[in-house]
């Protein structure tokens, strides 16, 4: 009897191991299809980045470029351009610059022999609308902060901020998505601004501690609705892929018919100014 | 002459009326003297009926002569007469059936078809014991999940997932403590021990006005009163669980009994144990460096006053703890470096309390409460990382969480002739504890010790008053409305909310009825499940400004047949159900402050539910069988969610199936077994990547969508073999061997990627038990 107990025991732990096996599962199967990420906006033109999806997991550093592509420039459901591919990370990047306006809405749209036509909803393009004032404040670490103040205005969908020093080029193309974020205010929604008056901030490094006078720009962009759906889904994301548990990936949002992405428009309104600096000494 | 005959007849009349009077019962079980609860209590001569009601009193109006039959299931009928000479209480021994084994099944004890409340079930711990089992340990909530609408969720759960509802929007209620926590050792064996049940009330559809707080389902356990007659009590012994139950009377008007529980998991990891702790205090190799243990206890007791026949006064305690440890060391065994130690243990505790008052005054019922509950969890992670020569950062982080109530309840129940009116008051004062965190931080090199912690105390009240009727219209329709009002303050705000309740039942025959019902129920208490823990940690919410009461309109329509002659129950109810202020959990919790724990929510979600629920039952002379399907769909909508689209429930299942069955060999043999099939539940998996692009975007997978596909279909076959012995003494034990997935299909509880390809995870397959059971 007690043998037969302690070998009940012993398959109970044996067989309660975790078990694991390759399943197919219906709605996931791969297939290669074009991705889209793109923005327009009235100082930057249009950029959009073209490229071919891989299978999951495939641990690869390399876009790959999808060769038969021809990439154009829609508003209201029209070819109005066709974006040439650009120089930097030719066949991926397509860039043009382009007389855009505010109130008009632009789309994009991709087609491809081998792999079809891949279009996104068009966005309406935002108005110019500046921060009422900036302030720039230094941390301990060197660091500084950009706080812009507004007044709320219920017909835009989300606001968006970053800032640079001058000695700090991060390139206009990357700098719109490059941005430290500060906190969760560097977005701000419409849902949230139950206020009147709001507030969003960002931090910025300069290049180096060494320096008298540093200048800055500080950007205060305005979002098109889709553009802030993707923000805000890109910050669930990535708080959703730190998280080990697999029942909360979050999907990112997207915007493309026939094919993944985003495409987004956004409209800048700049400031520059100059904060004093300091010397900072290493023991 | 045409008059006089009127006058005659009018003082016939008077009196009849002056000989009808008020007969009063309780009914006990001969054998154990419980109160014997549902019973139909039927006056032969008259041809009046009531039922008794969950304290086992009736009430009658009857004449100078009444023959009252009392039928129950689990119990022979009994008719009793009675003389009568004014309003009168007694009490009735019901003697239950002598057969050893009894009759099995999962039906309420009242007729469903006469039930005038749709989509109530009454369970008996005879149904509970009946079906095999996970580790042969009889689970209240695994029988509740072989009702149509109810799911377990995923394998290995002991949570239920009522009508699309959450894991959170049942009230659990034993003996009225509300358990906030249902499951033991991360949901593989439910909190309620079935030796102490002695009935179960479910509610997923309609719901009487004494029940409010939550939006799915109510469970309210009674526990049993304590033989009166002789000690008595029982001792199981199971491959990883082991329990006793004692029970007695203390004097004449004094019961208690007393039940204990425990596993031995960590017990048979005891060499795996000794050796990591070893390795832990000097340098030595280890043949293991990790060590995960789990382990469980729970008690329960009552002591119950029977001050006289139409009264009595019962005190329940209940606690419930489980421990899981998780045991790392990084092996260095660099000169005399000590190993890198990674330790965390997870706490989880529920305790209660509850005294009640009954008093019956015939027709008045009077039932007094006062309650208290406590649910904390602690979660204590110690990392010690050794940076040379015997110098060490320690880091050491406690994170509590906690909801505590008490409550008081009293409820009056008035039963007429064509009237069961209740209405009562209900004060709970809240204390929630969503987060409270201490972190340390300790550098021996620098001497450096740092500690910090946060507190965040919330308190709340839930003041509800009730009203309810049940109305008995005709022979063939019946009525019950209710109104409940609640007022939940919290200091800075306050909601007040109605919630009417109406159900109607017209009887189409003897045999079938058909039956309407629609519920508001509002919850202010929420659960966020972080699942962050690896043991699904339930952190208690508050409503406030920004996370609203949960607020749920259920809709149901059914038809119910039952045959007493043929021994055959049969139902279908169609629900829709909508859920509004839904919230759901927003990673990372665990990585936030204090303060930021009621941010880790997503809020304003909606729910919507629907389905068909059918259920077959029948009952042969050896074999007791029964289904049950669910066709259900379950979605929710979240703003921030899936892009603010519809997206299916995490555990939404199209189809779901149950067969169970139970077969008497003879008074020493029964075998059982059951069939569960269910469709697979929703997952999230991507559909491709694209890497890092050169304009800012990151590495990312693409999804078509929140729950985008779904699990492999889940199924299960269970079988359990019991042997009943008794001695000549009239010592009766059981021997039981279950077999758990008797098939060994590997059921998927989860998928993910690897190299490229979906792999499932499953928990278990095939597992054999036994248990031996003694009852003194």
């Amino acid at each position: 009897m007690k043998q037969i107990f302690i070998f009940l025991c012993a398959a109970v732990i044996v067989t309660a191991c975790d078990l694991e096996k390759e399943i197919d599962i219906d709605g996931v199967e791969f297939r290669e299809a074009i991705n889209i990420s793109g923005h327009i906006s009235r100082q930057y033109g249009a950029n959009v980045f073209v490229e071919c999806t891989y299978p999951p997991q495939s641990h690869t550093y390399f876009n790959k470029k999808i060769d038969d592509a021809k990439v154009y420039l829609t508003s209201g459901g029209v070819k109005i351009a066709e974006i040439p591919a650009s120089s930097y990370f030719e066949g991926l990047l397509y860039h043009i610059d382009i007389d855009t306006f505010s109130y008009n809405s632009y789309g994009v749209l991709v087609e491809s022999g081998r792999l079809g036509t891949a279009y996104s909803a068009e966005q309406t393009l935002p108005d110019k609308v500046a921060a009422d004032s900036v302030v720039v404040t230094e941390s301990d670490n060197g660091s500084y902060m950009a706080t812009f103040y507004f007044s709320n205005d219920e017909n835009l969908p989300g606001y968006y901020c970053n800032a640079r020093t001058a000695d700090r080029d991060d390139g206009d193309i990357e700098k719109l998505f490059h941005t430290h974020f500060y906190g969760s205010d560097a977005i701000h929604y419409q849902e949230a601004r139950k206020k009147d008056y709001c507030q969003i901030s960002c931090v910025f490094y300069p290049a180096s501690f060494d320096y008298d006078e540093l200048e800055y720009y500080a950007d205060f962009i305005t979002l098109s609705p889709d553009l802030a759906k993707y923000l805000k889904s890109e910050a669930e994301y990535n708080t959703s892929q730190e998280d080990e548990f697999f029942d909360y990936p979050y999907p990112l949002y997207s915007n493309i018919k026939g094919g993944y992405g985003f495409f987004g428009a956004y409209t800048v309104s700049q400031t520059s100014g100059v904060v004093k600096g300091k010397w900072v000494y290493f023991e | 002459m045409k008059h006089i005959f009127l006058v005659g007849l009018l003082i016939a009349a008077l009196s009849s009326n002056a000989q009808s009077f008020k007969l009063t019962g309780h009914l006990v079980d001969t054998e154990t003297g419980e109160s014997v609860l549902y019973a139909n209590c039927i006056d032969e001569n008259t041809g009046r009926g009531a039922v008794a009601n969950n304290f086992g009193y009736f009430s009658l109006k009857v004449g100078s002569k009444a023959r009252i039959t009392i039928s129950c299931i689990g119990y022979a009928t009994t008719t009793t007469e009675f003389t009568i000479h004014g309003d009168t209480t007694v009490t009735i021994g019901v003697s239950p059936k002598t057969t050893a084994i009894n009759e099995v099944v999962v039906s309420a004890t009242v007729p469903v078809r006469e039930q005038v409340m749709m989509g109530k079930t009454t369970l008996t711990p005879e149904m509970i014991k009946s079906i095999p089992s996970f580790l042969a340990e009889p689970d209240l909530i695994k029988t509740l999940a072989y009702l149509p609408g109810i799911s377990l969720g995923r394998e290995g759960y002991s949570n239920i997932f009522v009508r699309g509802g959450d894991r959170g929007q049942n009230l659990a209620l034993l003996d009225g403590i509300k358990i906030y926590n249902i499951s033991h050792v991360g949901g593989f064996l439910s909190l309620f021990n079935s030796d102490i049940v002695k009935s179960v009330d479910v509610y997923k559809g309609g719901f009487p006005a004494q029940y409010g707080g939550r939006t799915s389902a109510v469970i309210d356990v009674a526990t049993k009163d304590g033989n009166n007659k002789r000690t008595a009590g029982s001792i199981t012994l199971g491959t990883l669980t082991s329990s006793a139950f004692l029970e007695s009377p203390l004097g004449k008007k004094v019961t208690f009994y007393l039940a204990a529980r425990a596993s031995y998991y960590d017990l048979l990891l005891k060499d795996q144990r000794d050796n990591f702790k070893e390795a832990e205090k000097e340098l030595k190799p280890v043949t293991n460096n990790e060590y995960t243990g789990f382990s469980f206890f729970d008690v329960n007791s009552k002591i119950r006053w029977s001050i006289d026949a139409t009264s009595n006064l019962a005190l329940t305690f209940f606690l419930g703890n489980d421990y899981q440890h998780v045991y790392e060391q990084d092996i260095i065994n660099y000169g005399s470096l000590k190993n890198d130690r990674h330790k965390n243990d997870y706490t989880i505790k529920n305790k209660g309390l509850s005294l009640t008052y009954a008093k019956s005054f015939g027709q008045l019922f009077w039932r007094n409460t006062v309650s208290v509950s406590k649910y904390d969890t602690k979660n204590i992670n110690l990392s010690e990382e050794n940076i040379g020569f015997d110098n060490y950062h320690k880091n050491r982080a406690k994170t509590i969480t906690e909801i505590k109530d008490a409550t008081l309840q009293s409820r009056l129940e008035y039963n007429l002739e064509r009237h069961k009116i209740k209405g009562g008051v209900e004060f709970n004062r809240y204390s929630y504890n969503p987060g409270l965190e201490y972190t340390q931080f300790i550098d021996s090199i620098n001497d450096e010790e740092l500690t910090s912690g946060a507190r965040s105390n919330i308190d709340a009240w839930e003041n509800s008053v009730y009203f309810g009727d049940e109305i008995k219209i005709s022979d063939r329709l019946s009525v019950e409305a209710g109104l409940r009002g609640t007022a939940y303050i919290l200091t800075d705000t306050n909601y007040f909310r109605a919630e009417p309740r109406l159900a109607a039942r017209y009887m189409l025959n003897g045999n079938t009825s058909v039956k309407a019902n629609y519920t508001l129920m509002n919850q202010f208490n929420h659960v966020l499940v972080n699942n962050n823990s690896g043991m699904e940690e339930e952190i208690w919410l508050a409503s406030n400004a920004r996370i609203r009461p949960q607020q749920a309109h259920q809709v149901s329509v059914g038809i119910f047949y039952g045959n007493d002659e043929r021994k055959i129950n049969a139902s279908a109810e169609i629900y829709y159900k909508l859920m509004n202020n839904l919230i759901e959990y927003r990673s990372p919790v665990s990585d936030n402050s204090v303060h930021e724990i009621e941010k880790s929510v997503f809020i304003g979600g909606k729910g919507l539910a629907y389905g068909l629920e059918l259920m077959v039952s029948k009952d042969f002379e050896s074999l007791t069988m029964s289904l049950t399907y669910t066709l259900s769909k379950n979605d929710r909508k979240f703003d921030d969610i899936n892009n603010g689209e519809w997206y299916p429930f995490i555990f939404d299942r199209r189809h779901d199936l149950g067969v169970t069955a139970h077969y008497r060999f003879n008074r020493k043999w029964t075998v059982d077994g059951n069939f569960v099939f269910s469709s697979g539940r929703p997952c999230t998996l991507p559909v491709a990547e694209v890497p890092r692009n050169e304009i800012g975007f990151d590495h990312h997978y693409i999804y078509t969508g929140f729950n985008n596909c779904r699990l492999p279909a889940y199924h299960r076959l269970d079988l359990g073999v019991k042997r009943y012995f008794e001695t000549d003494k009239g010592l009766k034990s059981q021997l039981s061997l279950n077999i758990y997935n008797v098939y060994a299909r590997q059921n998927a509880v989860m998928a993910f990627y690897r190299e490229g390809k979906v792999y499932q995870k499953s928990l278990f397959t095939i597992i054999p038990t036994l248990s031996y059971s003694i009852t003194l």
